[in-house]
């Protein structure tokens, strides 16, 4: 199946909005750690006795650097624009954004100056018809997802969608991402810098399954660069991809190195496209795939040994080595 | 509560065919101990049962826990996800279905079967994906046992980062038990799973199909089950089989690995075969292939690859 671009310019247009809207909180937000409760109050100062309820509230009375925490399992909203940094921890309890009839999509959104870290911690997002991206990512800075669950809907777009304008980063670990996309469009995590925009990405522990595509890189929007490493991660049953990374003539090369993972059971195990893109896989197994291992307009796909490709429809194969050190 | 095929697929018809009219209200359900299916299964006003909570629940929805509780069993037939993670329930079952395009989520649920000897503890027999994550099944003492994953078309099944244990019945049952029905294939990927302390731990069938299994187990520990830590077995005209073991461990076992019939490829890679009373056996022309980097050492009788594969 064609890789199918989305069209994010329509997505983008819409941030400087929502970011001028959220601004103005900031000006009340001095508490340092604030929390919230299914049974919160959102007119309250967001302490630990007497909690808020929302995500958006909370975030507007946190001080730059602060945490939001949850007391116990909660909905708390969505639709937060998240424009400065803050860590939301709910680790241990049920703290589930999840989009609304009518809502646009996302239901996150992170737009940070370069100097500033998001950090997303113990959540469940849940995507549906109505809310086609688990978290969007524009602007620069920094992104930590970790613990984290992004479920999508039946219709659902991506999960993350990582979109920077500017220099950024993206770790995501100890995660699981499923069941994003439909009709041949959509990924769990979905890698694309737009002008002005380079991505530096770490998975780790990472779960991407039961998507149309797992891992999607692609270039093709930027000339900044994108760097991605994948580790002790499974990418398994995506109707297109384990992993894709693809760029187009002139714009962003593409690094991605995949470190003792496995791509299993997907339409492509692994697939580099384009002639700036180097796609490097070691002690990892690619197996019951349509076709393992794919290449197509000059993309590069190097063995760093240990590898195992079997039992695909296709194996397909590497074609290059590259030495350990 | 005991979940024959028969019995549970009637069941779900009843159900479908009750609930049909009123679906489709939640995005996002709740179950609480304090519940009550006259709920709108909200937040504020929690459903008690996973089954109340799935009849008011979008496709694709999510139905979580409030807190610990027993919710009862579920038969689902459409994309939804549960996630009960950080809550323990009474025992439960779940019976599930759905089309190609249908991807059901388990998600941090806790079942103690305590000991129910009939049934399995998660069936499916759907077309579509099943995704569990981060669960714990243990005391089904049936023969079927703890995951019984029997697609009757494309089936794919993605466990991770579970414990499946203490399940079948001393003479059947598995941990995990793989078996296609007729129209039926299963592509299966198990990550970070510990599977100990069952009649079988993980089992491979497609006698009972010709679409073929295809099986990954990687990172993983199947550890003192009674017979094979893993075993993959077909009969002549029926389903092929292809496993992929890596960077695992089958140890105390009964088996360690075994490889039966004329379709049946096993390979292992990077893994630790010891301390099973038979570490590899190959039986009716089952080939059980070394990518050349396992340890297979300290077994009653350590056995023997048929071959080997190269890394690439």
């Amino acid at each position: 199946m064609r890789w199918k671009p989305l069209a994010v310019s329509a997505l983008l247009a819409s941030m400087p909005l929502l970011v001028a809207m959220a601004a103005p909180a900031a000006a009340q937000a001095t508490n340092p750690h604030t929390w919230v409760a299914s049974y919160g109050n959102d007119t309250l100062d967001c302490a630990y006795a007497v909690p808020c309820a929302t995500i958006t509230y909370a975030f507007s009375r946190t001080a730059r650097g602060g945490e939001i925490t949850c007391i116990d399992s909660l909905d708390f909203g969505a639709e937060a624009v998240l424009n400065r940094s803050v860590t939301i921890n709910c680790l241990g309890k049920t703290a589930s954004l999840r989009g609304r009839v009518g809502a646009p999509p996302p239901m996150i959104r992170i737009h940070l100056p370069a100097t500033d870290t998001v950090i997303l911690r113990g959540l469940n997002f849940e995507e549906f018809p109505v809310a086609w991206f688990g978290m969007v990512f524009t602007g620069a800075g920094t992104l930590i997802v970790d613990r984290t669950a992004v479920i999508g809907g039946s219709s659902s777009r991506n999960g993350i969608l990582f979109t920077p304008s500017g220099p950024a980063k993206l770790v995501v670990t100890d995660s699981i991402v499923a069941r994003h996309g439909q009709d041949g469009t959509g990924a769990g995590i979905r890698v694309m810098p737009q002008p002005g925009g380079t991505a530096q990405v770490t998975l780790e522990r990472t779960k991407v399954s039961g998507s149309q595509f797992g891992v999607a890189v692609d270039g093709s929007n930027s000339t900044g660069g994108i760097n991605v490493t994948i580790k002790d991660s499974v990418l398994a049953s995506n109707v297109n991809d384990g992993v894709v990374a693809t760029t187009s003539a002139g714009h962003a090369p593409i690094g991605v190195l995949v470190s003792n993972s496995a791509s299993t059971n997907n339409g492509y195990g692994i697939r580099a496209i384009g002639s700036n893109v180097t796609v490097r896989v070691a002690d990892s197994d690619i197996a019951g795939n349509g076709t393992g291992l794919a290449t197509a307009s000059g993309g590069a796909l190097l063995s760093s040994g240990g590898n195992a490709v079997r039992a695909n429809g296709v194996n397909g194969g590497f074609t290059g080595t590259e030495a350990l050190q | 509560m005991k979940l024959s095929i028969v019995t549970a697929i009637v069941a779900c018809a009843a159900v479908l065919a009750f609930q049909a009219p009123a679906r489709a209200q939640n995005l996002h359900s709740w179950v609480a101990s304090n519940g009550n299916n006259a709920n709108d299964c909200s937040r504020a006003s929690p459903c008690a049962s996973f089954q109340g909570a799935y009849s008011k629940t979008n496709a694709g929805g999510e139905i979580t826990c409030v807190d610990s509780g027993d919710f009862g069993n579920g038969i689902f037939n459409q994309s939804v996800t549960v996630n009960c993670e950080g809550v323990t329930m009474a025992t439960a079952s779940f019976f599930l279905g759905g089309e190609a395009t249908d991807t059901v989520i388990l998600r941090g649920l806790d079942i103690d079967a305590t000991g129910n000897t009939g049934g399995s503890t998660v069936r499916y027999i759907g077309s579509g994906t099943l995704i569990i994550d981060r669960c714990k099944l243990s005391g089904r003492l049936s023969s079927d046992g703890g995951i019984n994953f029997t697609p009757q078309g494309a089936g794919r099944l993605v466990v991770t980062d579970s414990i499946v244990a203490y399940n079948g019945n001393g003479s059947a049952g598995a941990g995990v038990k793989i078996i296609p029905q007729p129209g039926g294939s299963a592509r299966v990927t198990l990550s970070r799973v510990k599977v100990s302390g069952n009649t079988f731990g993980v089992a491979a069938d497609g006698s009972a199909s010709t679409g073929g299994i295809n099986m990954t187990v990687r990172d993983s520990v199947l550890s003192s089950n009674a017979n094979d830590g893993i075993v993959a077995t077909t009969s002549p005209g029926h389903a092929a089989i292809g496993v992929l073991v890596s960077g695992t461990a089958s140890t105390n076992n009964g088996f360690g690995i075994r490889s039966i019939g004329p379709n049946v490829t096993v390979r292992l890679k990077n893994s630790d075969v010891a301390g099973n009373g038979t570490g590899l056996a190959a039986l009716s022309g089952g080939a059980l292939l070394t990518f050349g980097n396992n340890r297979v050492r300290a077994n009653g009788n350590n056995g023997a690859f048929t071959g080997s594969e190269t890394l690439q």
